[in-house]
């Protein structure tokens, strides 16, 4: 147990030459390097290291540039004060200013309002245009079920497209994440909720009429209006649901996946028509007409919007084309984008947007990547991890390349943040967007940088200029998931040796999978709140 | 936007769409009769005229019901009467004092009622053609439709006794 946990070095704080980062690239560039080098060697022969057993981890060294700073001074925490009683974040003002997320804290709450209003709308409509007394019999029942379910499915497609809409108010209020997140989650009960209303309203077609349930499908088919395009909408359904279970897709290239879900538009247009012609709630002039008609003219709306006018507007603003490429480990490469009004992009640290090179391999794809350097007017910087052949491919595209950016997106943002302290836990490519926030997170946040060993480390001499400049603590973890270090931080009492007042901070998770579960698990041992925790936008 | 700001607007709406969705369905419960579309459901029945003054006549009908109360000639339209799935209104045509034909109109959407009038109709029809009466017997999941006929029949008889 007492044990010095080596592999929790802080910043170090040896070097004084912080490169300023909105300044000629090819400086910069052409430091990094050797910089890192220089941080790493120092950092090896056990220079700058910080050594700290479980109990007295916090001494403050009389060397370090962070021990005049923030609270720990202002507290008069001496060098061997408990850690808990020493390091309360920003003490009073913590209370006094209120956290910066009051202000869209609301945003999200409403959409969810909003969805459950419009369910039970949906449910009323048939609720209410159905007096009980009608649901005398076992056909009567059957076809009951079949409307309301009906009534349900329409509702949650309408909802799947436009949380698929790409509008930048529901990109930046719910962000990426959760709406992905959302959408498999209703995509299920989609599936569901589609399949009984086409089973239970069939049979109880059948049952009313007296015919078999093969005669009525065939009724169904030839008497009624829109009904082959609807059963054509749910095969579709039922195919894309199949495929999307994890397995499978898991098995098919993701360009092929892409554009096997992209016709599920096609159900939207196929099962628009039987919902007005057959729908017994719709085919009547009346507020459940207007109602449904709306919920149509709002999600058309949403979707022309996200995917074509705002993306449009955005790049004939800015054309962003690809400044610099400069190598940042053996495995990553940033991309520097420059482009027209730069200053008036609205976007921040910690967001994401959807880039596509043009002219580079690959370019009728567009990705997800967050930007590792707060937009600063001048310049805009994403970082990639070469993972796959589209990922290695970016590191060879050439400056001048114009860029079709979307976005911006995403909540992974110090506006987002319930408390005023912050922790940041970066694991690997997870790295850029935590790089990003710092910028414009508040003296004493803590980053927490999971890797794999020193040639993993990317932004070593910014991380280093930036605990400097802004009193920001960061602690590397590095090694293997088994060693002893990175297995110790995944713990409760590992998390509060480096973060003593975790629970009053907002965490930001970034990384690979794996290490984002053991850390919310840490953190729900911790008693973190989850309103506390942002995911970044990939980790699905 | 705030947490409190968020939760009223949220909840206003909801409320409001809530409460119009109630509100348009107690609307659509008792509709007028005019959305309604006739079925060509009886092809020996001509269109539906206004009661002509045909002459009273006491024919003795050859049926035993029919015969009780003597019908005039005409062609006799019977109040519409309204149930949950839309309204049936039922037309005879009296000559001799007999029903010799009849025709209803009925709700045409959505397609479940189409289905389930379009199916009920053609019997009703003949059983009260063949009754004399609009003691017709109800028909198997067509309940609505067969209490709503036998009241447009009755008032379309009793429009024909007067």
């Amino acid at each position: 147990m007492t044990a010095p946990l080596s592999s929790y070095p802080r910043a170090a704080p040896d070097r004084q030459t912080v490169p300023d980062l909105r300044t000629p690239l090819d400086a910069r560039g052409a430091s990094a390097a050797s910089d890192l080098r220089t941080v790493l060697d120092s950092r090896a022969s056990g220079g700058p290291r910080t050594e700290f057993g479980p109990r007295d981890g916090f001494a403050p060294r009389t060397d370090d540039p962070r021990a005049g700073f923030g609270s720990r001074a202002a507290h008069g925490a001496s060098a061997t004060a408990d850690p808990r009683s020493a390091w309360p974040p920003a003490g009073g003002e913590a209370r006094e200013t209120e956290p910066p997320a009051a202000r869209v804290a609301g945003n999200r709450l409403l959409i969810v309002l909003l969805f459950w209003g419009m369910f039970a709308t949906s449910v009323g409509l048939w609720v209410f245009a159905t007096p009980p007394s009608t649901l005398s019999g076992k056909a009567e029942i059957v076809t009951g079920i079949g409307r309301v379910t009906g009534m349900i499915g329409g509702f949650l497609l309408l909802t799947q497209v436009l949380m698929m809409s790409r509008v930048s108010w529901l990109e930046t209020w719910i962000g990426g994440h959760d709406l992905i997140r959302w959408h498999r989650w209703i995509g299920g009960w989609l599936l569901v909720s589609v399949l009984a209303h086409a089973g239970y309203t069939t049979v109880g077609y059948a049952l009313t009429s007296r015919s078999s349930v093969v005669d009525q499908t065939v009724t169904l088919w030839t008497d009624y209006d829109d009904m082959v395009g609807a059963f054509t909408a749910a095969g579709i359904m039922v195919g894309v649901g199949a495929l999307a279970i994890r397995g499978v897709r898991r098995r098919m290239p993701y360009e092929l996946w892409h554009w096997l879900h992209l016709t599920t538009y096609a159900i939207l247009i196929l099962g628009y028509g039987h919902q007005f012609s057959a729908g017994a709630e719709l085919s009547e002039e009346g507020f459940a007409r207007l109602y449904w008609t709306a919920l149509y003219a709002l999600v058309i709306s949403c979707l022309v919007w996200g995917r074509v006018i705002e993306p449009l507007w955005f790049n004939l603003r800015h054309r962003l084309c690809v400044m610099d490429v400069v190598p940042e480990s053996d495995s990553m490469v940033s991309i520097y984008v420059g482009g027209r009004n730069l200053d008036r992009l609205e976007a921040r640290a910690g967001q994401y947007f959807r880039w596509r090179f043009l002219g580079a391999r690959g370019w009728w794809q567009s990705h997800p990547f967050s930007l590792s350097a707060a937009p600063n007017g001048t310049w805009l910087r994403l970082t990639v991890s070469a993972a796959g052949r589209y990922t290695a491919g970016l590191g060879l595209v050439r400056p001048g390349t114009r860029v079709f950016a979307c976005g911006p997106s995403g909540t992974f943002t110090a506006q987002h943040r319930v408390r005023r302290a912050a922790l940041l836990i970066a694991g690997g490519s997870g790295i850029a967007p935590v790089r990003a926030l710092l910028e414009e997170l508040p003296r004493g946040t803590v980053v927490v940088y999971r890797a794999g060993g020193p040639a993993d480390i990317v932004f070593g001499d910014e991380l280093r200029g930036l605990a400097q400049r802004r009193g920001i603590d960061v602690r590397y973890v590095l090694g293997s998931r088994d060693e002893p270090g990175p297995r110790r931080l995944f713990t409760p009492e590992g998390m509060r040796e480096i973060v003593p007042d975790v629970k009053q901070r907002d965490v930001y998770l970034c990384g690979p999978p794996g290490m984002v579960r053991a850390a919310l698990a840490t953190l729900s041992d911790l008693r973190v709140r989850r309103r506390q925790i942002h995911l970044d936008p990939f980790e699905f | 936007m705030r947490r409190t700001s968020a939760a009223v607007i949220g909840t206003v709406t909801s409320a409001a769409l809530i409460f119009a969705a109630k509100l348009g369905a107690d609307a659509v419960e008792t509709p007028d009769t005019g959305q309604t579309a006739s079925g060509d459901l009886a092809p020996a029945a001509e269109a539906p005229a206004p009661a002509s003054k045909a002459p009273a006549s006491r024919a003795p009908g050859g049926k035993a019901p029919a015969r009780r109360i003597g019908l005039k000639d005409g062609v006799f339209k019977g109040a519409a009467s309204v149930n949950q799935y839309g309204p049936i209104q039922v037309t005879i045509r009296v000559a001799g004092g007999k029903i010799t034909a009849l025709r209803a109109t009925h709700a045409t959407t959505p397609a479940t009622t189409r289905q389930v009038n379009t199916r009920a109709i053609p019997v009703l029809r003949q059983e009260a053609l063949s009754a004399q009466s609009a003691q017709v017997d109800t028909v198997s999941g067509a309940t609505f439709t067969s209490g709503s006929f036998r009241t447009s029949l009755q008032s379309a008889l009793a429009a024909a006794r007067r």
